[in-house]
This record gives structure tokens, sequence and C-alpha cells, in this order.
């Protein structure tokens, strides 16, 4: 056994040790706090070009800092669901929300408004893709797609509106259940993710957003002689920006008008407007409104996804 | 026969059946299983290999990304040492019999109750998935650094908090003894008569944690927590294989480096990892009688006598420092609210979550339905360990630098040079797959492997296995480094060719040993099969992510439980064989 | 058995990095001697049974074992040799995880081919042959219990049938009894010089005990520091020898 004194010796090492590192962890709590004011903090579910969008949105954040003569500070998050919980619990004051994802916000965060989003989103489609392999053919009315039955078939991510709400909206106005499926439906997670597996041959069939598609076909990311579109959605409204309540006493009267002035404002007649619009996928932005969106939190209580 | 032969033939019985059982709920007989469709993109995933994103940017991201992770992982191992430090006196038996209860023989058998308490309570953060522990501190405090330190720190300070109190028990009790006698109080005879005694082994323990804690802390990131395993998880979601391979290298480049550090830590402190102290500590003693061998400090003589203890090794002096170093700077850079978690915000988020997640529901979901996804969970994870044991098998012994390197025991010292060349190559590359089979993240794989196989229990368990196989078969291999090389010697010294040596000799020895990490990987996979929930439909994991993305926490409560009752069914049977055949 | 010496060695010497174990060492070992290694703590009587079982090679001088060189034999060859030379440990060096039964048939392992030493772990061969020679030395009831549950007495018995089993021309002991009480010490050396006796076998005992090796053997030799301080008859030590022998190096 050591002796009692090297004992003790190493004890007090190890003491100061811990003291200095807990005193860092605590530390923690005081920064950041006395610089000036607090930053509007935005963020996006990772939905579309996730990869890009979250590691570009310098661009974003200093267009909106300009605009707005407030600090902003751009929060990643990778998680559909982490998005909502960090926009309800106040970490997120403004959020890039699909529909569903949007609704979800709301209802959790009394007084959440819906300001703008880019014209695309008031008649968003989603396309239901197939394997060459499996023998489904493209179909031009709602009722083809009880032709899905008996086959295997993968969503995207779970609260996707495009890749997964909708998409088993339409599914069961056609009366097909998800037990209809060969197996259990499968979540590939992201809508590139439901291509390759499609493609691959993994599932036979898959929903996923349209404007993913195409922007996919163009590049030439798509192996059409393996995979191709069976059938697209009727429209609905889907993506928009979400804003917290009580912003207007932290950055004063008329903040949330001036956020929406901001992004109906871009035109891309600078660069840096051009790779905002970009990176969106958008041409323009517009006024939307939280009434937009009844449809999609009727079929998102139908299907279960609200509870 | 003796009783042990017995039990011995139930329990390889009982596993035979068990893994068969897993293989038909899989489809492993019947259904169609490979779909050779997806090898293009495995091809293209295996072949951005050669060419990884390496613009400046890039590089400079996955850079602060590896400190992120890595500061993460000392956090994370800091604060559960603590927990750990904390939980384990509480759950030991020798600070509720001397510490708690006095001089008072008649409390004692009260108490008795109250340390079963905390021993349970204590399991239940451990069958809950650092992933899940993530998702339910961003619920509370929001998109804090602390959500990921937290994460990490619970479940490892409860896995910490039970070795610890075993250490503990176990630790002899004469220098507690002597000092009570001596009139110390009884804290103060545990402070300095027990404490003291186990903190080395405890202090081991940690490093092996924080090997841990990066793989961790990789797989944080799909929850959001930051670091490499974000950044992998983003260039997953877009499929840019070149990004993730620049990913995957800095994440391998950093376990890697990790488990050397810990690995040497351990070797100078020649404590234990996740074993009980007296299996690791009955490592080769050197010879109690006074001529320990004709020629003393030979080299070979000196690896095979037990672990020196000195009283001040600079080395370990220098690597906590080194680490004192790593966890201020890594607190800073992070720079984690621990007060969050303390405030009245979290306080009323904790509240709300609770009275949404009260009376536990099952989503619409039938007990037979739950039932079924559990066996499910079940069979993935049984497949998963199965996997892991064969091919940790296969890799740990060539992995094991005493036996596959020239001058170790399968070789012997008259190798021809072909064969030495077989053994070095042999180590270098059984090693390396073991790197990288623990170092990619099992989500990584599991998209993988849905590629190559349809969707169900098979590609998770896979996933699963591939990672686990990682894990276990280091694990094996240091078993095997630290064997005794004497009888081995002895039978070489016959005449014994290398794979006799290996069969009589390091397969026996090192079986017992095996079997403890087999079990212990076990409990762990089951949690772990939330990684791979996506990829593995017909496990409870699919449906804990629907109910967690619809927000329907009274039912993900339900599934929690699902996972914590696996858990302990999984840790008593793993108990029950270990002691039937110890 | 071949008619010329055991072992022969000329100016052998052994080091491990810097420090000499073994140096200047010229012996001859006729077949059936009885020897007794003697001397103090890292006079290099392991490092000497290491060579004399060809597990080390001398890094100097020249060592015949039954008039081969082994360092210059193929592998099998080498293995062949060393199957003729049975050696037991002060820590027996059985493998404690294995029944008894599969350590002494391990004293078969270089007669039988990988097939059968694997099928033998699954269902054992020669259990008949394995009894008997554990009857000799008296724990036949054994047979079937795990090793690592024996007494030191009990184990070392089964380190001897392991060596028993493998029918050797020589058998060296490294230090048989320093791990063992008064009792069983005085039983092994009986056990073990009666068994040499029987089967006509080499022996070389390193002992810790000179008084053993003066009473059990027939040659005594005495090493210190590496080097060979006397080689005669047992009845021809003295005193005055064993005394200088021990004495402390100051």
């Amino acid at each position: 056994m050591n002796s009692i004194s090297e004992i003790r010796d190493r004890g007090t090492t190890l003491a100061a040790l811990l003291a200095v590192a807990l005193g860092a962890l605590v530390a923690g709590c005081g920064g950041g706090e006395d610089a000036g004011p607090e930053p509007f903090t935005i963020g996006a579910i990772p939905d579309q070009d996730p990869e890009r969008l979250q590691r570009t949105y310098g661009e974003l954040s200093s267009y909106l800092e300009e605009q707005l003569d407030v600090p902003v500070r751009y929060e990643p998050v990778t998680d559909y669901a982490a998005a909502v919980t960090a926009f309800r619990v106040g970490d997120l004051d403004m959020v890039w929300f699909g529909g569903l994802t949007g609704v979800q916000a709301r209802i959790q965060v009394e007084g959440a408004r819906a300001i703008v989003q880019r014209r695309i989103d008031e008649q968003f489609h989603s396309v239901f893709i197939a394997n060459r392999g499996s023998g489904i053919a493209p179909f031009d009315s709602l009722d083809g797609l009880s032709r899905l039955a008996g086959h295997s078939f993968t969503f995207g991510s779970q609260i996707s509106t495009s890749g997964r709400l909708m998409p088993q909206y339409y599914l069961g106005e056609a009366g097909v259940e998800l037990d209809d499926f060969q197996g259990d439906p499968g979540f590939s997670g992201s809508h590139d993710k439901t291509i390759k597996l499609v493609e691959a041959g993994t599932y036979e069939a898959g929903a996923l957003n349209e404007q993913v598609w195409r922007s996919r076909l163009e590049s030439g990311d798509v192996d059409t002689t393996a995979v191709q579109v069976i059938w697209r959605t009727p429209p609905y409204y889907d993506y928009h920006w979400v804003i917290r309540p009580g912003l207007e006493e932290r950055y004063g009267e008329g903040f949330v008008g001036r956020v929406e002035k901001a992004f109906l404002s871009l035109d891309g007649e600078t660069e840096r407007e051009k790779t905002i619009l970009d990176l969106f996928g958008a041409e323009e932005f517009i006024p939307t409104e939280n009434a937009n969106y009844r449809k999609i939190e009727a079929v998102g209580r139908q299907i279960g996804r609200i509870k | 026969m003796s009783a042990r032969d017995g039990a011995r033939r139930w329990w390889g019985l009982a596993a035979v059946l068990l893994v068969g059982w897993a293989a038909l709920e899989a489809g492993l007989v019947s259904g169609e299983l490979v779909n050779t469709g997806g090898w293009g993109q495995v091809k293209e995933f295996l072949g951005a290999v050669v060419h990884p994103a390496t613009g400046a940017d890039f590089l400079a991201r996955t850079a602060r990304a590896a400190f992120v992770t890595l500061a993460f992982a000392v956090l994370g191992t800091f604060l559960s040492l603590i927990l750990g430090t904390v939980g384990g006196v509480l759950g030991s038996e020798v600070w509720w019999s001397t510490v708690a209860a006095g001089s008072d023989e008649g409390r004692l058998g009260r108490l008795r109750a109250a340390w079963l308490a905390v021993r349970g309570a204590l399991a239940v953060p451990r069958s809950i998935h650092e992933i899940l522990w993530g998702l339910f501190f961003i619920n509370i405090v929001g998109l804090d650094p602390i959500v990921g330190v937290l994460a990490i720190a619970i479940p490892y300070g409860a896995i910490t908090a039970k070795l610890f109190s075993e250490i503990l028990d176990e630790t002899s009790r004469d220098a507690l003894r002597a000092l009570r006698n001596a009139g110390a109080s009884p804290s103060e005879a545990f402070m300095y008569g027990l404490v003291p005694e186990a903190f080395r082994d405890l202090l081991s323990y940690a490093f092996y944690r924080f090997e841990c804690s990066i793989r961790s802390a990789a797989v944080l990131g799909i929850i959001g927590a930051g670091g490499l395993g974000y950044e992998l998880f983003l260039s997953l979601q877009s499929l840019r294989y070149p990004q993730m391979w620049t990913l995957l290298a800095a994440l391998i480049a950093l376990t890697g480096a990790t488990d050397l550090w810990s690995g040497f830590v351990r070797r100078r402190l020649g404590g234990a990892t996740r074993l009980s102290l007296k299996e690791a500590g009955a490592a080769p003693a050197g010879p109690e009688g006074e001529d320990p061998g004709a020629a003393p400090s030979t080299p070979e003589e000196e690896r095979s006598a037990g672990p020196e203890r000195p009283s001040r090794d600079p080395a370990i002096t220098a690597s906590l420092a080194a680490a004192g170093l790593l966890l201020v700077v890594s607190a800073v850079y992070i720079g984690p609210h621990l007060g969050e978690i303390f405030s009245a915000e979290a306080a009323g988020m904790a509240a709300r979550l609770a009275e949404q997640s009260f009376p536990p529901t099952t989503g619409g979901l039938t007990a037979l339905e739950l039932v079924d996804l559990s066996a499910g969970t079940l069979a993935m994870s049984v497949l998963a360990i199965a996997l892991a044991t064969a091919g940790g098998l296969l890799l740990a012994f060539p992995a094991a630098g005493n036996l596959s390197l020239p001058g170790g025991v399968l070789l012997g010292d008259g190798a021809g040079r072909a064969w030495k060349a077989v053994g070095t190559a042999a180590f270098g590359l059984s090693r390396a797959v073991l790197l990288v089979l623990r170092a990619v993240p099992a989500p990584v794989w599991a998209l993988v492997l849905l590629f190559l196989f349809f969707p169900g229990i098979l590609p998770g368990a896979l996933a699963l296995g591939l990672y686990t196989m990682g894990v276990l078969g280091r694990l094996m291999s240091e078993v095997a480094e630290n064997l005794d090389r004497r009888p081995l010697e002895a039978l070489r010294a016959q005449g014994a060719s290398g794979a006799e040596v290996f069969l009589y000799g390091v397969l026996p020895a090192s079986a017992r040993k095996f079997l403890s990490y087999v079990l212990y990987r076990w409990e762990v996979s089951i949690r772990g099969t939330v990684m791979v929930g996506v990829v593995g439909a017909g496990s409870l994991g699919v449906l804990l992510t629907e109910q967690l993305s619809s927000f329907d926490y009274s039912a993900v409560l339900t599934t929690l439980g699902c996972y914590v009752v696996l858990t302990f069914a999984v840790d008593m049977i793993s108990a029950r064989a270990r002691s039937d055949l110890r | 058995m071949s008619d010329g010496p055991v072992f022969e060695l000329r100016g052998v010497g052994r080091r491990y990095g810097e420090t000499t174990a073994l140096e200047g060492v010229d012996l001859a070992v006729e077949p059936g001697e009885r020897i007794g290694l003697i001397g103090p703590s890292g006079a290099g009587k392991t490092t000497l049974l290491s060579l004399l079982n060809a597990t080390r090679s001398p890094t100097s001088g020249r060592l015949l074992i039954f008039g081969q060189d082994p360092t210059e034999l193929a592998p099998e060859r080498r293995r062949r040799l060393q199957s003729r030379i049975g050696t037991i440990h002060q820590q027996f060096h059985l493998v404690d995880g294995l029944r008894v039964i599969h350590n002494v048939n391990a004293g078969r392992l270089a007669e039988w081919s990988l097939l059968r030493s694997l099928w033998s772990l699954i269902r054992p061969r020669e259990t008949d042959r394995a009894r008997r020679i554990l009857e000799r030395v008296g724990i036949g009831e054994k047979l079937y219990e795990r090793t690592g549950d024996l007494s030191g007495g009990e184990k070392q018995r089964v380190a001897l049938s392991r060596v028993l089993a493998q029918d050797p021309d020589v058998i060296l002991a490294d230090e048989p009894i320093a791990s063992l009480d008064r009792e069983n010490s005085r039983e092994v050396m009986d056990l073990l010089s009666r068994l040499a006796r029987e089967e006509g076998v080499t022996a070389v005992i390193s002992l810790h005990e000179y008084e053993y090796a003066l009473s059990h053997c027939e040659r005594v030799i005495g090493l210190r520091g590496g080097r060979v301080l006397f080689d005669r008859p047992a009845g021809e030590v003295s005193e005055e020898l064993i005394d200088r022998l021990y004495r402390l190096e100051r």
C-alpha cells in the first residue's frame, strides 16, 4: 500500500485539477451575455440539400444582419424534430420549416407565425418514383396508387411534408394503408437517399420532393434507366419561414415587418442575393400566413403525425 | 462430469437456440436478402475513397469538427467520472455497511433496501442510449452544447458507477479496518483506506471510457451535437461520398490516436477495462519464490511479470496533465452552460415534458405488437453480437502483438523470415480493420448495407455487428496480450505447432474473459439498436424515431420502457451465465 | 536413441540486450544422467534450461542437442527435436482453463496432427493412456477436473504427467518444487527421480534447495553469474563449494 502522505499528495493534485476544470465548466454560464443585444437566431430543417444549406448559411445571416441591423446567428440542425424542439424552447427565433414541421412548431409555440415562403411553395408537389424492374408503370390518376400495394416502399424523413406526409395522405386516399406494402415501409432519412435506394432496388418505390427530383435530374445524378416517375401529386402548401412571438419587444416595433421585407425584397440583383435565392432554390419569396396550412394540419392529425 | 460441465452444455445449447431463433426472426432462412441492384451505389461510395474532399475550406471545417468531437468526449468523460465516483460510492455495499450504518449493526438491515434501490436506479440510465439522452436534454435546455456533454455523461456515469462500486467492494478491507481500529471515523477510514486503493483502477477505467466517448460523441452528431458526427451525417444525407471519406478519415485518425493513448495509459496503470478487477488483476503475477527465474530482467520475463505499480510514473503524470489541459481547453472552447439544466426555464420544460409523457400510452399499438417489435430488437442484438463474436475472434488474435509479431508465441524463436513477414502483416492488417470497424459510426454502416440488403432486421444487425466487432475485437486482443506467456512457451517448448499452441493454450486461457466481454457488449448492443433504427424495420428503433418525430412523448415513454425491460433481461441472463460458467 | 551425448555445449553464451545471462559454458550431458543445477538468483539456470529445450538460441558458442544444432534445423525438424525434450516449471505453466485430460494430452501435440488435436478438444482422445499416467503420479481421479481448481501439488503432478505423456528422452525441470510446501516438495522430487530412473530418461533439474540436488541427483553443476563454477558428482560437492556458490557479492 502507498504511504498516506503520497496519497494525500496525489489527492491534492487531483483536487486542484478538478477545481480548475469545474470552474471552466461553470464559467461557461456567464459568457456571451454582456456582449451587445442578444442575436436573432435562425435555423432550417435539413431537408433540401441539407449539406449546402447548412454549410453556406453565412450569406443569409450577413444579409439579414445588414437589413435588420441586429446580430444574426445561424444554428445548424441535422434533425427535423430537433429543429422543432429548438424552436419550442426558444433557441431558434425563426426557422425554415416544411409544411408539417411548421404546423407542429406553431402548435407548440402559441403566437408563432408563418411569414414568407417561396413562390413554388404555394403549389408544391411530391413525386412517386419506382424502380423500372418492379414492373410498376406510370399512371395519371390518384387511383393508380393502389398498384403500389404489395410492393416495398420508402418515404423520406419521418416528418417531411413532401417525403412523407402528403404521399401517405394520397396513398390513403387511394385506399393504400401502410400495412399493404410488402414489409414495413422504410424511412430513408432524406430525399437523396430515397432516390438512391429506389434506384438500387432496395425499395421498389418511394416518394419525394419534386424540386429535389428535378434538380437531380438536371445535374445528371439520377440513373433514369433504373428509376422513373410514376405519378405527380396535386399541389399543396409547403416550406415557409416561421417566426416566434415576442421578438418586437426585443428588437423594437415593426421588427417582424422588416424581416418579411428583407425576404420579399430579395430579387437576385446582387451576387449575394443570387446566392441566397439559389441556396433555397427560389425565384422569389412571397408572403404567407398560418391559415394556408390548415389542410396540412388536418392531414397531419389524420395520419397521426400531430397528436 | 461436474456441475459446471452440465451448465456449460446448457448455456451452449441456449446460445445456439437463441442465435437460431434470431436468424429465423431476421428471415435468414426464408426470404430474399441480398440486393444486387445496389452494388453500383456501394462501388460509388467505396470508389470515392481515392478522391476525398480536400478543399482548404472543407479540411479546416473537418479539423474544427474533430476538435469539437474530442472536446465533447473529454467533457463527457470528465462529468461521467464525477457522477460515477459519487454513484459508485453510493452503490457500493461497503459504503453502506461502514459509513452509512456507522457502528450500528441494527441499521444495516434497513439500509440494505436503500442500497438495492440505488443499484436498481443506476441500471436505468445504462439501458437508454446516448442519442435518446441527447434528445431528452434538447427538449429541456434546447440547443446548448451541454446537451452533448450530458448525453455522454449520464449513461457513462451510471456504467462507471456500477464498475466503481464493484471495485470498491472487491478491494481489500484490511486498510479500512486498520484505520477504524486506530480510531478514524467511518468516512475518514473510507476516504483514506479504501478510495485511494481503488482509485488507480477507476482512473484506468476512465481512460477506457474516454475511448468509448469518442465514438459516442461521433454518433451524437445525428441529433446535431456538432463535431465530426454532425458533419458526417450532413454529408450522408446529401450522399456526398468524397466529403464522407474525408470526415471518416478524420474520425478514424481521432479514434486511433485516442485508443493508442488510452491503451498506453491503461497498460501503465495496469488496471481493468470493463471486467471486474479480480479477473484483470489475476494477470500473470510474478513467481512468489525468492528465485524468480535464473535470468532476471530479461525482456521476456519482464513483460510476463505482473503489472508493475511504481508510485510515480512520469508517463502517467504527463498524461494526467495533458488530460487536465485538454479538459480546460475543451470547456472553454465548447462553453457548455452547466447552469442551464438547473434554471427555472429548464425546470418548466421538464415539467411540461413530464406532463406530456404521463400517463404512458402505447401510441395506438397493441401489447402484442410491442412484444413483436421487442422480439425483433432482441433478435437484431443477438445477430449483431453473434457476428461480432465470430469476427472479433478471427481478428483479435492476429491483432495481439505478443502472439503474431516476430518473437510472439505463435511464431516462436525460430520462425523463418517469411513467417515473420506474414505475422507482421496479419498484425497490421487486423489492427487496421478493427480500427475502421469501430471508428465508422453504426448508422453509416447501416446505410451502406441498406444498398446491399433488403430492409429488415438483417442490415441493422449487420451494421451493429460490424461496429461491435471493432470494439469487441480490440477488447479481446487486449485480453490476449495480457495472457501469461509462460504456459504458451511451455507448450511451444515440447514441440507443439503454432496452431496447437493456439488451440491448447491461447484459446482456453482467454475464453472466460472473452465470454464476459461478449455478454457485456450484448447488453450494449441492445440499446445500440436505436442507432440503426432507421434501417432496422421490425425493431423498436423505427417505432421510437416515429414517435419522437410526432412528439408523442407518452408513447415514447412506453417504448423506452421496453428498452429498459430488454436491457434488464439481458443483464440478468448474462450475470447468470457468468456465474454459472465461472 | 542415439549413443552420443544428449547435450553438448561449447563456449555457449546468451545475452538479453545489455544483460549477459550466460557466458562461456562448456558442458556435456550423457544419456541417463540425473543432473542437479544449483546456484543463486540470477545465476542463469532458467536461461540454460531454455537453451536446452530450444525455446531460446545461444547468442554465442555452439549447442548440440542429440548431435544436432537446433538453430540450423527447419521448423518441422526442430519441433521433432523439441518433442524429445519435456520441461516442467516452478509455476507449472499449465493452461488453467482446460480440463486435466487436455493438459496431459498437450504433451502429445507434437505427435498429433492438427486435426486430431482439434478433435480431441471436443472429444478427448487417448483417455486411457492419460488416466494411467495420472495414476502413476497418484491423481488418477482428477482426469476431468478443471486444472485451475487443483492445488499446487496436484498441478505439479499434472505438469509431470504432461511430460510423461510426451514420452521424452530428456526431462528438464526448472525449480519444480519452489512453489510447493515441504511435504509436496519431497514427494514430487521422489516421484521425479523414480520416474526418471524407471523410464531411463536423462534429467536436468534446477533447484533452489541444493540439499535435494545432493540427495536426488548423481551429478551437480553450480552456476554463478552466468558461468559454471563447478561440475562434479554429488558426493564430491563440499560445504565450502556451496558457500562459495551462494556467497554474497560485495
